[in-house]
């Protein structure tokens, strides 16, 4: 795809304004802005404690923002995670959220959930519309399951799978809900090359099939080469936005994002994202309990 | 795979397994008490000799013989997963033995009525301990294997073939079950002073059908069954039925023994509603009784009975409904917290509840509940014609009363049965299980939890009230006093032991806590201690329960997914005996050299 | 006026033996998140601990004399509560640390039905109501139309005391600072050098003592005691520690004491009287379960994942 037919003209699917949020005498987020168009995909890097997950809460309703708008395709967003995600979002979490005592197959078919027509009483008494929707859904999951990858793995119970593979099937999960804007948090988290690589490849596909993806990051080489515009948050601020050329080679960024002196940056990037993980996770993870 | 636990070197598993069964054949051959005791010459002929009158020998003697010869068969032959084999039946003579010695040394005062006493001798109890404790050795000494996961197609048969021999398989099976039900329900008598020994008798027995099921579970045969009746659904459903209906014309089909399965079926009904609340929405509910006691007291005011308020007499199955729907509305009234309280608050919050309700039913709220002095003289069931409490004959048998009570529990635990499974297996019961995984990934997947909660209060209670209208007819009183705390805690008890959000496990867990007090009456006062010591012991050592949920199960039996033929279970029986012979002529010559 | 004065009376006094357990459920909470179903039957061990002192222990000439009697039968209860307290600690719950949140509760429920029923059926004759002495003058006292016992405005007296003293303990010594942070973060505490273990195991210590005094007062204020008094008083301390916010000692302090009055007060004024007086707690609990978590004087609500 050329960069012509990327940076074209494209309708607007997500939109936040001035996302601002406040706890107690902490501003995590400062007026924070993102565009996402229809088709696009946008990443979203930043230190750790920049406010990139909690700016994620307030796109999927967990959290409410102190001030600011969150429109999907022009309406603003419902204040309750389920109803988000009913309205078109979806979300992967950051330290995987699996169903972990469930079968593969039954963790995609809860993503099913809200597209699935059955009352109780259908579900109590199994009718011949049960069946029917019942086999459209299994059918549906395993073609998702086929898609990022994990076909023939319907029935393995899903804390038995391996790292890479529940990354996978927490996105398969989250593409069942039919989703128009599907939000990944550190997708490659903890994966090694080939797997980062795979999940790339993975995110390019799910674009072409319609769906626009907002991307949180460690590995900035990973946000670089995938992304169609990045934003940098810096302390709860947009500190630049724009194609991925421009941020790379922004010296703000560098200075900022590091607090180091631009030559060391590159190698020093590659480094963070390959050893920082377990601490990032960590350190992140905790911070949005304190947070909550 | 094969991880060695025991003390033992390798090659002396054999000869100990050996030692040890023939030490149960010996003990059981051998006199178990140097006289009669007080009570009378049981248990079982103890003080006889084997060779006086073999056949007069019935019970934990011939229990403990099969185990001996079972346990030298399982030494000498090719069994598959021959450690989880030995270990079962090792455990299993270890109870029957120890359980009788106590028993016997304790009426019969001291270790005198279980060695020598009066010029006899009567080792038979310690030589089967013995025997227990060498077969268990040997099998912490060999390899632990996988439970082997045979195949559901029998000798490769395949279309109507395999289904005949598969259905043939399930009779068979499921006939087994039934006679050990009976056999359980049966063994020992009715306890109290009439019976003084089922208490021994029942536990040694317990410990018999322990390590036999043990041992069959061991080598995947129940594992193989259950995958069997999965695949031949419909079948297995309609033969465990006619199973039940069996039930009275077996032993067990004494007045006494239908009136005991009648309540075990209710608390079951009430359990399985109960699983649907804590196996699969995962809220714990202390104050689950209440439902039951709701359903119980809207039923009694409907019944016609004199001593209630309403009083109105409503044809059982409208009133049955109307208590369902009311314990049902109370059900969503008591979730409702859930929308705002999590955890091991909202067990505290349903714990509130049923206190209330507790209370307010003995002070006779609205003249509703008739307080202390309860509602009695509820009429029996009355349908076609028959009140329930009237004995009936049937295919020219004679069956006691309280049998059509028995009936009609059977069809509603059956019900209740269908209604957890289709809830389990639909949108609405993956629901639950996602909450009870991961409440904000739930909601995260557009799940509304806070209403999927309260659905799943409203069914739990709806099915314990329909449980209580049958209950209170059965009973004839209806008392504030059958629905305390502790009842509560029980149907949770009953719940665990068995295994989360499983059906069978329910149904095994209510049985166990209710019969085991029947048999158990002369340890009447110790009962709730037991019970108390048995939740700790339970969450220590066994959280996941007697009947695991699938998943749980397949984890922590590391089955294998893909299934075996029999002849390959065989096949790898007989090369993991070969191993075994290898391993014994190597360690010698292994030990000489290194003492050389 | 005289009835309100004087059930006002006896509502504090029953909020002061409350406070006295509540103490322990909300330490423990506080540490452990552990809903301690058992520390009300602490509460009753050290009650019948103090009782055996004073039957089997005490010769004649002593029993007379308050001030022999009652210390020793505070030390008596306060040993026996701290022993099981630990105990349970030990083979009940410490296993279970890592277990899914169920276990413990379950676990503790079952520690409880074993207390009550081991006390009912070894210990001489408890299967019934047991007198309790009342070593403690047997005097009661006026103040205006009010009258208190002497043993009931002890109580008031020494929970009180007792609840000032922990607070100081906990929020000046070393041990107490370790509570603290042991109650922030676990494991941020044991990277800091302290033990878990034996922070938990004093936390069981400090609730199991405070019980167990209370338990030996409170049989001599209500003069007689049998195995149920620590279920009940137990959920009451429950829903005081639940009210002040649990993990906070004096709320849990100020909550005992507003339950004690709701119960009293309930039970005289509401509708249906004494036998409706339980049924008020409970509302309460419901209520500040439902609608304030965190507790009348709790920190801000924070989201448990």
């Amino acid at each position: 795809m050329s960069a012509a037919a990327r940076h074209g003209a494209v309708d607007t699917v997500l939109e936040a304004t001035g996302v601002t949020m406040i706890f107690g005498g902490l501003t995590a987020l400062n007026d924070v802005s993102l565009t996402l168009g229809e088709g696009r995909i946008v990443g979203l890097i930043g230190p750790n404690g920049a406010g990139k997950t909690t700016f994620f809460n307030c796109l999927t309703g967990l959290y409410t923002p102190t001030r600011g708008a969150v429109r999907l395709r022009g309406r603003e967003l419902p204040r309750d995670p389920a109803k988000v995600t009913v309205s078109g979002i979806a979300r992967t979490f950051q330290n995987i959220r699996l169903f972990p005592n469930m079968t593969v197959l039954e963790n995609v078919l809860v993503g099913r959930h809200i597209r699935m027509r059955q009352g109780p009483l259908a579900s109590l008494f199994h009718g011949p519309r049960f069946h029917r929707g019942e086999r459209d859904a299994r059918q549906k999951a395993v073609e998702l399951l086929e898609f990022v990858g994990l076909a023939g793995l319907d029935d393995e119970v899903a804390r038995n799978l391996p790292y890479g593979d529940q990354r996978r099937l927490e996105i398969a999960r989250a593409l069942a809900t039919e989703p128009d804007v599907l939000l990944l948090d550190e997708p490659t988290a903890g994966m090694n090359p080939q797997e980062t690589e795979a999940a790339r490849q993975l995110i390019f596909r799910i674009r072409d099939t319609g769906v626009s993806v907002v991307v949180i990051e460690h590995d900035t080489k990973f946000i670089f080469s995938l992304c169609d515009s990045v934003s940098v948050l810096v302390q709860g601020e947009v500190l630049v936005e724009g194609s991925p050329e421009t941020v790379r080679d922004d010296p703000r960024v560098i200075e900022a994002y590091l607090g180091k002196p631009a030559e060391e940056v590159e190698a020093s990037l590659t480094e963070a994202a390959a050893t920082g993980q377990v601490v990032d996770r960590r350190a992140t993870g905790t911070g949005e309990e304190a947070d909550a | 795979m094969s991880k060695v636990t025991g003390f033992l070197p390798a090659f002396l598993a054999r000869p100990f397994a050996a030692i040890g069964g023939v030490l149960f054949l010996i003990g059981a051959m051998l006199p178990w008490a140097t006289f009669l005791l007080n009570d009378g010459p049981y248990p079982d002929k103890a003080t006889l000799q084997f060779f006086d009158a073999p056949l007069e020998l019935t019970g934990y003697r011939w229990n403990l013989l099969l185990f001996g010869v079972l346990a030298l068969i399982a030494t000498f032959a090719p069994t598959p997963a021959k450690s989880r084999v030995l270990r079962a039946l090792g455990w299993g003579g270890l109870a029957i033995s120890v359980i009788t010695a106590v028993f016997i040394a304790g009426k019969g005062g001291g270790l005198g009525a279980i060695t020598v006493a009066d010029g006899n001798y009567a080792f038979g109890s310690i030589v089967g301990a013995l025997g227990g404790v060498a077969v268990i050795l040997a099998a912490g000494a060999i390899p632990l294997a996988d439970i082997p996961h045979w195949s559901t197609r029998i000798f490769g048969l395949t279309g109507w073939a395999g289904r005949i021999a598969a259905w043939v398989a399930l009779l068979i099976a499921f006939g087994a079950v039934l006679y050990l039900v009976s056999e359980t329900l049966t063994v020992g008598g009715i306890g109290g002073a009439a019976f003084p020994y089922a208490g021994p008798i029942f536990l040694a027995y317990l410990g018999f059908a322990g390590g036999l099921l043990g041992a069959l579970h061991g080598m995947g045969v129940t594992g193989w069954v259950a995958r069997l009746s999965e695949e031949h659904r419909a079948f297995s459903i309609i033969v465990l039925l006619l199973c039940a209906f069996a039930l009275p014309f077996t032993d067990a089909g004494s007045q006494y023994w239908m009136q005991v399965a009648a309540t075990i079926g209710v608390y079951a009904a009430t359990a399985i509603g109960l699983n649907i609340v804590v196996g699969l929405a995962g809220l714990l509910d202390l104050g689950y009784v209440a439902f039951l006691g709701i359903g119980a007291f809207v039923a009694a005011n409907l019944s016609g009975a004199v001593a209630s308020t309403v009083g109105w007499n409503l044809p059982f199955p409208l009133a049955a409904l109307i208590s369902a729907v009311i314990a049902g509305i109370f059900g969503a009234i008591v979730g409702s917290p859930t929308l705002r309280v999590r955890g091991d608050y909202l067990a505290i919050v349903t714990l509130a509840f049923g206190e209330i309700f507790y209370r307010t039913a003995q002070n006779d709220i609205g003249n509703l509940t008739g307080g202390a002095s309860a509602i009695p003289g509820i009429p029996p069931i009355t349908m076609f014609g028959t009140a329930f409490n009237e004995p009936i004959t049937l295919f020219g048998t004679a069956l006691p009363s309280g049998v059509l009570y028995y009936f009609l529990i059977v069809l509603v635990v059956a019900a209740v049965m269908a209604v957890f499974a289709n809830l389990k297996n639909s949108r609405i019961g993956r629901a639950w299980i996602a909450i009870r995984e991961d409440e904000d990934a739930a909601r995260a997947m557009g799940i509304a939890t806070g209403r999927a909660k309260i659905l799943a209060f409203m069914c739990g209670a709806t099915l314990a009230g329909l449980a209580g209208a049958i209950f209170v007819h059965k009973l004839g009183t209806a008392s504030y006093d059958s629905f305390k705390f502790l009842e509560s805690v029980t149907l949770l008890a009953a719940v665990i032991l068995g295994g989360m959000g499983t059906i069978p496990g329910a149904v095994l867990g209510a049985s166990l806590l209710f019969v085991l007090p029947e048999k158990l009456r002369e340890f009447e006062d110790y009962r709730l201690l037991v019970f108390g010591l048995a939740l700790i012991f339970i969450m220590r050592f066994r959280p996941q329960g007697l009947v695991p949920d699938r998943v749980r199960r397949a984890e922590f039996a590391g089955e294998t997914a893909e299934g075996k033929s029999i002849e390959e279970v065989q096949e790898q029986a007989v090369l993991e005996h070969e191993l075994e012979l290898e391993r014994e002529r190597e360690a010698p010559a292994t030990a000489k050299e290194a003492g050389r | 006026m005289g009835t309100l004065l004087q059930q006002i009376a006896n509502g504090i006094v029953l909020g002061a033996t409350i406070g006295l357990i509540a103490l322990g459920y909300t330490m423990v909470y506080g540490i452990i998140q552990l809903i301690n179903f058992a520390h009300g039957e602490v509460f009753m061990v050290g009650a019948f601990g103090g009782l055996a002192v004073y039957r089997w222990m005490l010769p004649e000439s002593w029993r007379e004399q308050w001030y022999i009697a009652l210390p020793l039968m505070l030390l008596g209860g306060v040993i026996v509560a701290v022993v099981i307290a630990v105990l349970m600690e030990r083979f009940a719950y410490r296993p279970l640390r890592n277990a899914p949140r169920l276990a413990p509760l379950i676990t503790a429920l079952g520690v409880s039905v074993a207390l009550q029923e081991a006390i009912r059926i070894w210990y001489p004759d408890a299967d019934a109501a047991q007198p309790f002495p009342r070593v403690f003058i047997d005097k009661q006292i006026n103040i205006g139309p009010v009258e208190i016992s002497a043993s009931g405005l002890l109580l008031i007296v020494v929970s009180i005391g007792l609840s000032i003293l922990l607070q100081t303990y906990v929020s000046r010594s070393r041990m107490g600072r370790a509570m603290r942070a042991t109650s922030q973060d676990r494991d941020t505490a044991r990277l800091m050098g302290v033990n878990p273990d034996r922070v938990i195991v004093l936390t069981f210590i400090l609730g199991a003592a405070l019980a167990g005094v209370g338990g030996v007062l409170y049989g001599s204020w209500i003069t007689n005691v049998d195995n149920s008094i620590g279920f009940q008083n137990g959920i009451f301390a429950f829903t005081a520690a639940v009210l002040g916010g649990i993990g906070s000692l004096r709320g849990a302090v100020i909550g005992a004491f507003i339950i004690g009055l709701i119960k009293n007060l309930g039970g005289q004024y509401l509708p249906g009287g004494t036998q409706y007086d339980y049924v008020w707690i409970f509302v309460v609990l419901i209520l500040v379960l439902v609608f304030r978590p965190q507790g009348l004087f709790g920190e801000a609500e924070r989201v448990r994942a």
